[in-house]
């Protein structure tokens, strides 16, 4: 693939580089524009108009947002932990971004195609909490401490359900890089015979970003904003851009896991002309608008309701379609071995 | 050349953190330093081509482990001066104890020595043509089956000790069956009531409703 | 006994305390003659407790619900009621659930021993009545566990319903804030939750934690303040914080003129509009012995009835995005718009119309009103059909509110719940139907009654308001009599202009109504309407002057709101916001 320069140990780390700038920067501006289409979204299932004024449509809104969070103060409040406040956005953010170093969006398209893709993910998206409590703790403030606790238990919770549906996805390809997981799809996406686990996988999700209907460590009406209550300007605007980016990343994976990652839904020859990104990047965005179908439309759960869900539903559900996915795959001597 | 720089990177902020963990004043800090210590061995684990073994570690020390030490720590007030008062007490006992071990492992190290063969193992970590998951799972799952399956009893055998121990059966809040509460409809708590002019309060219950068929329709 | 009434009724009977509890009474409980038709009668502070224990618990009695406590300075007063009647009045209101009757029981006390026994252990919401009148009275209530202001700043000087009390910020000198006074104030706000009678038994314990809900909280519905005790999630204790909303309406009342007050109640429940009005001016044309022309009350009632829809409207929006759901609080907004255009097309006004006036109401209706209105009675039920099936069908709705906040019906008339709370514990419970006023007997409706009294049921008894509410605005819209919308009497329309250019004998009166305000006849009455959320009682005072001698506002949400700590211990955070949601208040309302 790379000759000449790209060939030595600087020319991969140049090349990677530029491959990550490749991915990041249409990344973020996928991110606000997420924020836009959000507000879109939810405008028009209210009934509403949504941003319209700035630009075209409304268009430029993200960049007025994100203008104003520049120039706002950054409040350091009273008695909170002055480098870990500023940290923890810094770590919701980070992580966000750098679980896409895996993500393939068409075949051998990732920066690093590694073999233990999945792992990769997963432990990343277990390391999200870290951003929470540490915002929680950091500030000194109740609601914000009441607010990490919430989503701790909560992301601890529902990565075990994830983890089993991330395994029975697994126990039928075989394999845990990624670009393998999509191509295991070609003839019939994991989304059919899996269905119950995507379900679950993406109920998961939605609790696994603290997204509404579980989004209590926000928990607007109760906590006030939970645990990014002290935050303001730039600090703010990196959890909220974290949030939207985990959005993504989890729209991605559900892709990828579930719905044929960059493959054409339909093998014709007028689909397969499409390129794999863009079917990509139309599959995510169909998840994302579930993301925020949802919002529009469910109350919240309460704090024990949503634990029952994960433990008493989810988890026994998942473990037991695993045990079913796997007998199945024996018994029918489909087991993949790789 | 990249491998190596990167090695020496992490492996000095492994320790530095490491060493962090036991001065750092804040117990919070020591979590947080104790997990990045984590990263890092993590990272170096990626170096020596064991990616199983490094994702592993991030997903159950950092993702769960540490988690639950970060809880704790910050849960409970920790009241360090009280902590300290005991440090004069107990300290002759925990120097004894101390002493004691640095000898018992300076005598490990005096006698250690490495088997013949230890480094042509070392040469090839992996089998070839296999990625190094798959042979953890041959390992795990064929030859130290018995040993892999009596770890997993015990941490279950840990965990149950523990929820049994914490276990306190106190008046919580207020308990809900959801199934019954998806199952109520309307008509059964609610009946629309035509009053007499003038009529008093009654009670009002879906019996009377039955009872009393003229003045009151169920919705 | 100097006030002399038109048509007195006769005396009511002589009530006594049931024998086993009858000691020697140096002043037997004695009645009073009153203009409208409630039942008053004088005690002394000493019997008290045993008068309210006997009303409350004999059967022929059975006056359950205590509805109100307040007291008056009688300092200042020409036209003393009664031969009891001493420096302070206190003034106990009780109702028959069974027929809604009233009864007043008045307490004389002088200005040298400002003390009553406290009704707290007859009556548990006696509590805030109780803090109320110390703190706007002085007056004191032996025995009760937390005598603290409770509208007023606990650093304020005086007690501001007492005649002697400045009501306006220029009779006193210029107010300057002192860095000391600043520090005092702030130093105030941090009141231990021991000071605010919260259970205290497991202070120690690491577990607990004190959170400060509000004043300024996303769905505290304006500028309440609880101080909420948390083990984990679950509630230990809530303390409600009110007064942040005070304005002093009741004092405001005593320098208006009679008739220039009104656009002041409209703001005491600024959800509901004319529902303040509505009490008030049937108050004051009661002791002016007005009567209101068919079509003005029929015009009353419809108007009374948009505004019941309005303000559920906007519980059940508020109350929905309070549990998390996003949506509908537009969708009901929109709806809400709607009703408002109405008024506004009626009134000129939207949310303060200020519409209704002595004798009647202040304009006819338009041209084309009709249209409108029918317009509107084809357009709600569609939409609350929709809210039905979106709503109180969830699922995840239903897990949150069913069971939640429950209270029974003997819970419900202990802490004075009216109206729709009330309602939702199987007791049918209607002012429009026990004692039809306005009108309200010639309409046909039906009253929505639950059985739990749980959150659910509260949002959904609301919702079924509000189709009986439409029901009631159509047969408005078909039945609507012709005629005056304003009483001829003098007190409430100016005089005729012809004759006022021609004789003297009636510009005089004129003048002195038109620069001066109505002479309203002494007497005193309470008047109560089945308000949005509940009793909404206006206790007028008139002492033959052309301002009102003692404005008392009853609101129901004062009531409603005592109610929170005794239903949320042992729930969930979450399930206090459900609460505070589904009971319905409006923080103007609670402090007037």
């Amino acid at each position: 693939m790379a000759t000449g320069f790209f060939a030595t140990d600087f020319g991969i780390l140049i090349l990677t580089l530029l491959k990550s700038l490749a991915l990041i920067v249409p990344l973020l501006i996928g991110v606000a524009y997420l924020t836009y289409a959000e507000r879109k979204v939810l405008a028009a299932v209210q009934l509403r108009k949504g941003p319209n004024v700035t630009g075209p449509f409304g268009l430029w809104q993200p960049f007025a947002d994100a203008i104003k969070m520049l120039f706002k103060e950054t409040i350091i409040p009273d008695g909170s932990n002055r480098y870990l406040f500023l940290f923890a956005p810094v770590i919701t953010f980070g992580l966000a971004i750098i679980a896409w170093a895996v993500i393939p969006v068409n075949d051998h398209w990732a920066i690093a195609n590694i073999n233990v893709g999945m792992l990769y993910l997963f432990a990343i998206s277990s390391l999200g909490v870290y951003g929470v409590i540490i915002a929680g703790w950091a500030s000194n403030s109740k609601f914000a401490f009441l607010g990490a606790m919430r989503s701790a238990a909560q992301m601890v919770s529902y990565e075990v359900s994830i983890g089993l549906v991330i395994l029975s996805v697994l126990v039928c390809t075989g394999s845990l890089n990624l670009n393998a997981i999509v191509l295991a799809q070609r003839h019939i996406w994991f989304a059919i015979p899996l269905l119950p686990m995507l379900v679950v996988f993406f109920i998961s999700g939605l609790a696994e970003t603290n997204r509404a209907p579980f989004d209590l460590p926000e928990g607007e009406s109760e906590i006030v904003a939970g645990f990014f209550v002290e935050y303001s300007a730039m600090s703010f605007a990196l959890f909220f851009l974290g949030e939207y980016a985990n959005m993504i990343l989890m729209s991605g994976m559900t892709t990828i896991l579930f719905l044929g990652g960059w493959l054409s839904p339909i093998p014709f020859v007028p689909f397969t002309w499409v390129p794999g990104p863009i079917w990509f990047i139309l599959k995510v965005a169909v998840c994302l608008f579930v993301f925020l179908w949802v919002r529009a439309t469910l109350p919240r759960f309460r704090y024990d309701q949503l634990m029952q869900l994960g433990w008493k539903v989810f988890l026994p559900l998942s473990l037991g379609w695993l045990v079913l996915t796997a007998s199945v795959l024996e018994i029918f001597g489909w087991l993949p071995h790789a | 050349m990249i491998s190596a720089i990167a090695f020496y990177v992490f492996a000095a902020i492994l320790l530095a953190s490491a060493c962090m963990v036991i001065t750092a004043r804040n117990p919070v800090h020591s979590v947080l330093f104790l997990i990045l210590a984590f990263i890092n061995a993590a990272a170096l684990f990626v170096l020596a081509g064991a990616e199983f073994l490094a994702m592993v570690l991030v997903i159950v020390y950092v993702g769960a482990v540490a988690v639950l030490f970060l809880f704790v720590v910050m849960m409970l007030d920790v009241d360090f001066a009280a902590l300290r008062e005991g440090f004069q007490r107990y300290a002759p006992l925990g120097l004894t104890i101390g002493f004691i071990l640095m000898v018992e492992i300076g005598l490990t190290a005096v006698n250690w020595t490495i088997a013949p063969a230890a480094h042509l193992a070392a040469l090839v970590p992996t089998p070839e043509h296999l990625a190094n998951t798959n042979a953890i799972g041959n390992l795990i799952y064929t030859r130290y089956m018995f040993a892999f399956e009596l770890v997993a009893l015990l941490l279950l055998v840990a965990m149950v000790g523990a929820i049994v121990l914490t276990h306190t059966d106190r008046r919580g809040p207020r308990r809900q069956n959801i199934h019954s509460q998806h199952d109520r409809t309307i008509a059964q708590t609610l009946t629309m009531v035509n009053m007499k002019l003038g009529d008093g309060s009654r009670q009002i219950t879906p019996a009377a409703t039955k009872a009393e068929p003229d003045k009151e329709t169920a919705q | 006994m100097s006030v002399t009434l038109p048509d007195a009724i006769a005396p009511p009977a002589l009530k006594s305390c049931p024998p086993a509890a009858q000691p020697a009474q140096p002043v037997p409980p004695s009645p009073q003659a009153t203009t409208d038709a409630i039942e008053t009668i004088w005690c002394d502070a000493d019997h008290l407790i045993r008068q309210m224990q006997y009303l409350k618990t004999d059967q022929a009695q059975n006056y359950r619900l205590l509805l109100d406590i307040t007291a008056i300075d009688e300092r200042q007063r020409t036209h003393r009621p009664h031969p009891n009647c001493a420096d302070f009045t206190l003034l106990y209101h009780v109702l028959r659930p069974t027929d809604g009757k009233q009864l007043r029981v008045k307490i004389p006390l002088t200005q040298d021993a400002l003390i009553a026994p406290t009704l707290c252990a007859v009556f548990p919401n006696a509590n805030w009545y109780e803090r109320e009148i110390w703190d706007m009275f002085g007056i004191r209530f032996a025995g009760h566990d937390n005598l603290r202001r409770i509208l007023m700043p606990e650093s304020w000087q005086g007690h501001p319903l007492r005649k002697d009390h400045y009501s306006r910020a220029t009779e006193r000198g210029p107010f300057v804030m002192q860095a000391a006074t600043e520090q005092a104030e702030q130093y105030a706000l941090r009141d231990s939750p021991a000071l605010a009678g919260m259970i205290d038994d497991a202070d120690d314990d690491p577990e607990t934690m004190i959170i400060n809900l509000g004043p300024n909280h996303p769905s505290l519905h304006g500028v309440l303040r609880l101080v909420v005790k948390l083990r984990g999630e679950e509630i230990i204790d809530v303390v409600p914080e009110i007064g942040f909303h005070h304005r002093g309406a009741e004092k405001i009342g005593e320098r208006q003129s009679w008739h220039s007050f009104i656009p002041y109640t409209d703001r005491i429940d600024y959800v509901a509009g004319v529902m303040n009005n509505f009490p008030y001016v049937m108050g004051v044309e009661q002791l002016a012995g007005i009567t209101v022309p068919a079509r003005a009350q029929m015009i009353r009632i419809m108007l009374a009835e948009i505004f019941r829809i309005i303000s559920h409207l906007v519980f059940f929006g508020t109350m929905v995005q309070d549990v998390g759901q996003l949506s509908p609080v537009f969708y009901v907004f929109t709806d809400r718009e709607r009703a408002l255009e109405l008024i506004e097309m009626i009134c000129g006004f939207r949310m303060h119309p200020s519409f209704f006036r002595i004798g009647g109401v202040a304009a006819d209706l338009p041209q084309g009103w009709d249209g409108k209105v029918r317009e509107f009675l084809a357009y709600l039920p569609k939409r609350l059909d929709e809210y039905q099936s979106m709503v109180m069908r969830n699922r995840i709705f239903k897990a949150r509110t069913i069971g939640i906040g429950e209270y029974s019906a003997a819970e419900a008339l202990d802490w004075g719940v009216t109206g729709p709370g009330l309602r939702a514990t199987g007791i049918a419970f209607d002012y429009r139907k026990i004692h039809p006023y306005s009108g309200y007997d010639q309409l046909a409706f039906d009253i929505p009654i639950a059985q739990r009294g749980d959150c659910y049921n509260r949002v959904q008894l609301r919702l079924d308001e509000m189709r009986e509410s439409l029901r009631i605005i159509s047969q408005c819209l078909e039945q609507m009599p012709p005629g005056p919308v304003k009483s001829n009497h003098p007190l409430a329309m100016p005089m005729p202009r012809e004759a006022v250019l021609h004789d003297i004998d009636t510009l005089i009166p004129h003048f002195l109504n038109a620069t001066w305000g109505a002479v309203i006849p002494p007497g005193e009455v309470s008047t109560t309407i089945e308000a949005t959320k509940g009793l909404n009682t206006y206790h007028l005072v008139s002492d033959g002057t052309t301002q009102p001698y003692r404005v008392r506002i009853r609101t129901p949400s004062f009531a409603h709101l005592q109610i929170i700590p005794a239903i949320s211990r042992g729930a969930y955070l979450a399930d206090l916001i459900a609460i505070i949601g589904s009971i319905d208040f409006v923080m103007a309302d609670v402090d007037r």
